[in-house]
């Protein structure tokens, strides 16, 4: 009877100290890749046609996530433009850069390479389009304290599993027609935390979200020296070309019917307003009219 | 003869040193395009991104930067005229009142209009809005210009429209890749109407107070007893 008492709490104690490893995988990584992107099907390097890039200020850029396989543990739409919207409010400042349009994720295909860019650049109407690749790894672990989850309250109290999320974002811009990569700027980001049996997977989802908001603030002064760079490097580049598009810079500009316009105008006053006056009374004349 | 808007006509005197102001600040403008650096240029000019972030000095001086000397010339030219006419109708202090209160209501009405232009240079929407200013003054002044006047003002239109359609002749005063930005013809031309209205109504606001202020005073004076005090109109109209 007090051996079977024993046994009994024994494997009790086992089996929920043991949970944390049976309600959550020990690594769990979410992934999209801009060349499985680009290139789904390579079996060789991709080659690189020589041609002119040109760039029509202000440029209109679409801005989206690549889009990723793994539908259980991605990020939810909602956060990914979030965090779009950041991206997006760090390229505002320029005037070379026109609309930034977001592009949500449902108007991509997997592996859909340049083919599905060119479609979508045309649906949004945009001459370069920033995509942002990214590469999540949560490992999960339990410390020495789950070993209290056996007394069921410390299942909810006790902070015996732990998880550390690593994060990279990486934005890579192409212009759309020359599929040519102008620029492209990383940004990495270390979550760690511990969290209870009860609220693991709550904590841990909310430290993915952390870890990609971090990522995409380390992105941000990258990306925006990354682009200084770009528009130097264009200046000596023979591959890239510089016009202005129609309607970028506007001039106030009198035309010479203009000036004979206004010219015309003293002309009228002489000849209504001031000659009236010197006229002789018996001569017919306008009476120009008196404003009080 | 009176003069819109003004109970005595300006003296020559007067007239010469606004002459002398408007033809300074022309003057100005051309130096600048002529020998100003590009970089001043360039922090001066309107540029719609660098507004929004609180820049807003652009709103004024964007006006007056140019691309070229000739662009800066022609715009010169074209406020130097239709400004003498609206500083003898209107009187100086209106003049450049106006002059300050149009050019950024150009500038916004260009950012709300033309959210695609992102630069912008030149003195010619607000000599547009100064030729419809002079207009105006012109129309009210004398009854016997106003077919002239309104003849004037479709003629104006009318090369707006072409202007809007791709048919500008300013195509030599400006450089490759800029376009004559009609929208601030028409915003220029826009403006002078609303800032004459607000003037005359802020005027006749001013008067109404003033008086109204006036009859107050004169009334407690003759309750009080003092109408020694009062003066011979009050008196006059009080009884």
């Amino acid at each position: 009877m007090k051996f079977s008492a024993v046994l009994i709490t024994t494997l009790a104690a086992l089996l929920i100290g043991g949970c944390a490893s049976s309600f959550s995988s020990r690594e769990v990584k979410q992934s999209a890749s801009i060349v499985d992107y680009l290139y789904p099907r390579a079996e060789q390097a991709p080659k690189t046609e020589p041609g002119m890039a040109y760039l029509r200020p202000p440029v209109r850029v679409g801005l989206a996530f690549v889009p990723t396989a793994s539908r259980g543990h991605a990020l939810p739409e909602t956060e990914k433009i979030k965090l779009m919207e950041r991206v997006k409010a760090s390229f505002a400042p320029y005037s070379f850069i026109g609309n930034i349009e977001i592009i949500p994720t449902q108007y991509l295909q997997l592996g859909g390479g340049f083919a599905n860019m060119e479609q979508v650049a045309r649906m949004f109407n945009v001459d370069v389009v920033a995509m942002v690749s990214h590469d999540q790894v949560q490992f999960n672990d339990s410390n020495k304290l789950s070993v209290l989850y056996w007394t069921i309250v410390g299942a909810y109290i006790i902070h015996g599993d732990q998880f550390d999320v690593q994060t990279m974002v990486d934005v890579s811009v192409f212009d759309v027609a020359s599929h040519k990569l102008l620029f492209r700027a990383p940004g990495t980001s270390q979550v760690k935390g511990a969290a209870s049996l009860a609220n693991f997977s709550e904590r841990a989802r909310a430290a993915q979200v952390e870890g990609y908001n971090k990522a995409v603030e380390e992105l941000i002064p990258p990306l925006k020296a990354e682009l200084e760079k770009f528009r130097e490097r264009i200046k000596a580049d023979p591959g890239f070309r510089v016009e202005n598009r129609a309607g970028y810079k506007g001039g106030g500009s009198i035309d010479l019917l203009g000036l004979l316009l206004a010219l015309s105008l003293p002309l009228l006053l002489a000849a209504f307003y001031f000659v009236p006056r010197y006229v002789p009374r018996y001569l017919p004349r306008y009476a120009p009219r008196r404003i009080q | 003869m009176h003069h819109a808007g003004f109970n005595k006509p300006p003296t020559n005197a007067v007239l010469r040193i606004s002459a002398a102001s408007i033809a300074a600040v022309c003057m100005v403008i051309i130096l600048v395009a002529a020998a100003a650096p590009e970089s001043l240029t360039t922090s001066l000019e309107y540029n719609r991104p660098a507004i929004l972030a609180g820049e807003l000095w652009r709103l004024w001086t964007g006006h007056l930067v140019h691309f070229s000397v000739q662009h800066a010339v022609m715009d010169g030219i074209a406020l130097f005229v239709a400004g003498l006419m609206t500083i003898r109708l209107c009187g100086t202090g209106r003049f450049w009142l106006h002059f300050l209160w149009i050019a950024p209501m150009i500038s916004l009405g260009l950012m709300w209009w033309s959210p695609t232009l992102l630069v912008y240079r030149g003195l010619s929407g607000i000599a547009v809005a100064v030729m419809m200013l002079a207009a105006i003054a012109l129309y009210k002044a004398s009854a016997p210009s106003r077919p002239w006047v309104a003849f004037f003002c479709i003629v104006m239109a009318l090369k707006t429209m072409a202007e809007a359609n791709g048919f500008a002749m300013t195509s030599a005063n400006l450089p490759a890749g800029v376009q004559v930005e009609w929208r601030a013809h028409v915003l220029g031309a826009l403006a002078a109407p609303m800032v004459m209205t607000w003037r005359h109504v802020w005027e006749k606001r001013c008067q109404s107070r003033w008086e109204l202020r006036w009859r107050r005073r004169s009334q407690q004076r003759l309750q009080r007893g003092d109408s020694d005090k009062l003066s011979i109109p009050a008196r006059f109209l009080l009884d």
